[in-house]
């Protein structure tokens, strides 16, 4: 009870800073070129792939056997493969797996590195110097080969491949908001909500976490970002999405046996994922810029 | 400073145990049986169990963990390979030349044309040489490392014939795969390179440094730079252990047996063993590799010596 009573007195006021602290952020954000070209295409991607059974002209199994390997046309925007399916709509249906992949796989990382950086940021001490040297494990593990070891083990598949590259996101993500937690921690404010009796759980989550996820927001898009590049390669190498789905990644594999005369198997699959990741990047430096007005020159 | 040292050296012992115990318990649970791996579906049950044994399969986890630990660091065996029975230790030692010649030359592009890349863009902010600068760095962090070698394939090879496509004896061979997986990293280091010199560009030393006269190449080369320089030397580290993840996938585009084409066939065979070793070993390396660059970083920067020198933890 007596903690409702609490909340209901403080909620206005935090509400109140925290739209007008969002607003300023988003303005400075909206007067970012760069930002609001990653974040329109970004979205034109994600339209695109949503509503891909709408958009595709032909569905991602429809094989043609007459059109195998056509080059791109009027009919097949982007050619065809060497089943003669339409390359245009299986990324279309493609774009679906990297972004879920990249979503789900960053925002997991994501949640638990609050729990990982929190603890290890507000408690410092012990905790700190026992969860800092499990991640200094971790970490002396290229990213890359533990999601490669972690998908061996789960096997292929759309979820599993998710989970493999959430672990390999989770130390990175846990390190930034430790840090910028630290920084945060020795702040007047937080002395005074530890006068004020708050619990623990309290002053992480009204105090801390609010100003210090900035740098977490930005690794969210940039993590994204990189599971996608990595979620291919798993796929290019014969792990994580594997055919018939049609991963990016995955397509791109089957198009290395005909690169010599069917180019165009190897380029759209690229493009596509160039697009995605080069979005999120741009969208990624805005926000930094614009969470960080210090930076700004 | 020496403290330093001998502690960080010291420090490499936990994290490398770490590292093979974590492998080791990821892989412990890879479904399947190794035994019937070796022998094929049509083995008896006898002649399964027989093998089970052989290999200490029954064991408890820490027996086969212990016994793990033991082969790999006092004996230095990683054991044998379940498909083709061969000693991955000579496989791995046969490899490695490959994957660091490809590791060490790309890194040294990406650092060689990086760094530059950065600083020009810093210096001249604003100018259409930062603009085509980080557009460039953009599409280096934004584009699959195997896909860059694909196109680099398509063009230089394929179309106008000038490098051979796949293969690994001579230098040429050397020379896509290197451009491909240095991109990425030269990208990053360009960006690293310029956000950290815009920083240190409009400090007060540096308008000192004006003030008394100097000329602009002075204040940049003698004064900027090597203070922006700082973070680049950590960003190295990791750009490289993202370039050794890259190099399994780069191996399999341009076909060069190195280690990263032993971890994917190894992958692919179920090969279990195999694929633990690759990891491992590449990862001890890694931890080398990030053990030299924190030393470099500790000599190139001396608020870290005068911090050790006040007693005071790592980082």
């Amino acid at each position: 009870m007596v903690k409702n009573v609490h909340e209901t007195v403080v909620e206005p006021t935090t509400k109140q800073k925290k739209s007008s602290l969002f607003k300023q952020t988003m303005k400075r954000l909206f007067t970012n070129k760069g930002a609001v070209i990653g974040l329109v295409v970004f979205l034109i991607i994600v339209f695109l792939s949503v509503f891909a059974p709408l958009i595709a002209p032909y569905g991602y199994t429809d094989m043609d056997i007459a059109s195998r390997f056509a080059a791109p046309s009027k009919d097949h925007l982007f050619g065809c493969d060497s089943m003669g399916r339409d390359i245009f709509s299986r990324i279309l249906y493609g774009g679906r797996y990297s972004l879920q992949i990249g979503i789900i796989a960053s925002g997991c990382a994501a949640i638990m590195a609050v729990f990982i950086g929190s603890a290890a940021g507000y408690f410092g001490g012990k905790v700190d110097n026992a969860l800092m040297r499990i991640l200094d494990v971790i970490q002396a593990i290229p990213g890359m080969l533990l999601s490669i070891a972690i998908s061996a083990v789960l096997g292929n598949g759309l979820y599993e491949t998710i989970i493999a590259l959430a672990i390999g996101n989770v130390s990175t993500m846990s390190r930034i908001l430790r840090g910028s937690i630290l920084t945060v921690r020795k702040s007047e404010y937080i002395d005074a909500a530890v006068v004020d009796n708050s619990s623990n759980l309290r002053i992480i989550r009204k105090h801390i976490l609010p100003n210090s996820i900035s740098p977490l927001i930005v690794q969210i898009t940039m993590g994204c970002a990189h599971v996608i590049l990595v979620a291919a390669s798993l796929s290019f190498i014969g792990l994580g999405v594997q055919p018939p789905e049609p991963e990016w990644g995955a397509m791109l594999s089957a198009g290395r046996s005909y690169i010599r005369d069917y180019p165009h198997m190897t380029l759209f699959p690229g493009i596509a994922i160039m697009l995605t990741v080069l979005s999120l990047n741009l969208l990624g430096d805005g926000l930094r810029d614009a969470l960080d007005p210090k930076q700004k020159r | 400073m020496w403290r330093y040292v001998l502690k960080r050296l010291l420090w490499m012992i936990p994290v490398v145990l770490g590292v093979t115990i974590l492998i080791f318990t990821i892989l412990y649970f890879v479904p399947g049986d190794p035994a019937q791996t070796i022998l094929g579906s049509d083995a008896t049950p006898e002649e399964l169990q027989a093998k089970r044994e052989e290999l200490g399969l029954d064991d408890p986890y820490f027996v086969r963990l212990g016994r793990y630990l033991k082969d790999v660091y006092i004996n230095f065996d990683f054991g044998r390979s379940y498909i083709s029975n061969q000693s991955i230790t000579q496989e791995l030692m046969a490899r490695f030349p490959r994957t660091l010649a490809l590791c060490l030359a790309s890194m040294i592009v990406a650092m060689l044309i990086g760094i530059p890349l950065g600083v020009n863009a810093a210096v001249h902010q604003g100018s259409a040489w930062d603009t085509i600068s980080m557009v460039i760095a953009l599409l280096g962090v934004s584009m699959p490392t195997f896909w860059v070698a694909q196109l680099l394939v398509m063009l230089f090879a394929l179309k106008l014939g000038w490098l051979p496509p796949v293969g690994y004896q001579n230098f040429s061979n050397y020379v896509l795969p290197c451009i491909a997986n240095a991109f990425n990293g030269l990208a990053m280091q360009a960006r690293q390179m310029r956000s950290g010199m815009l920083e240190v560009i409009h400090s007060d030393y540096i308008t000192t440094a004006r003030a008394k006269g100097l000329s602009e190449r002075k204040v940049i080369f003698r004064h900027a730079l090597p203070n922006a320089l700082i973070p680049v030397v950590t960003v190295a580290g990791t750009t490289f252990g993202k370039m050794l993840g890259s190099t399994v996938v780069i191996e399999s585009v341009f076909s060069i047996p190195g280690i990263g084409g032993y971890m994917i066939n190894g992958v692919n065979a179920r090969d279990y063993t195999v694929v633990q070793a690759c990891v491992i070993f590449l990862a001890i390396f890694f931890s080398i590799i990030m053990l030299l660059v924190d030393l470099m970083y500790s000599a190139i920067d001396p608020r870290i010596k005068a911090q050790y020198t006040r007693k005071r933890g790592r980082r």
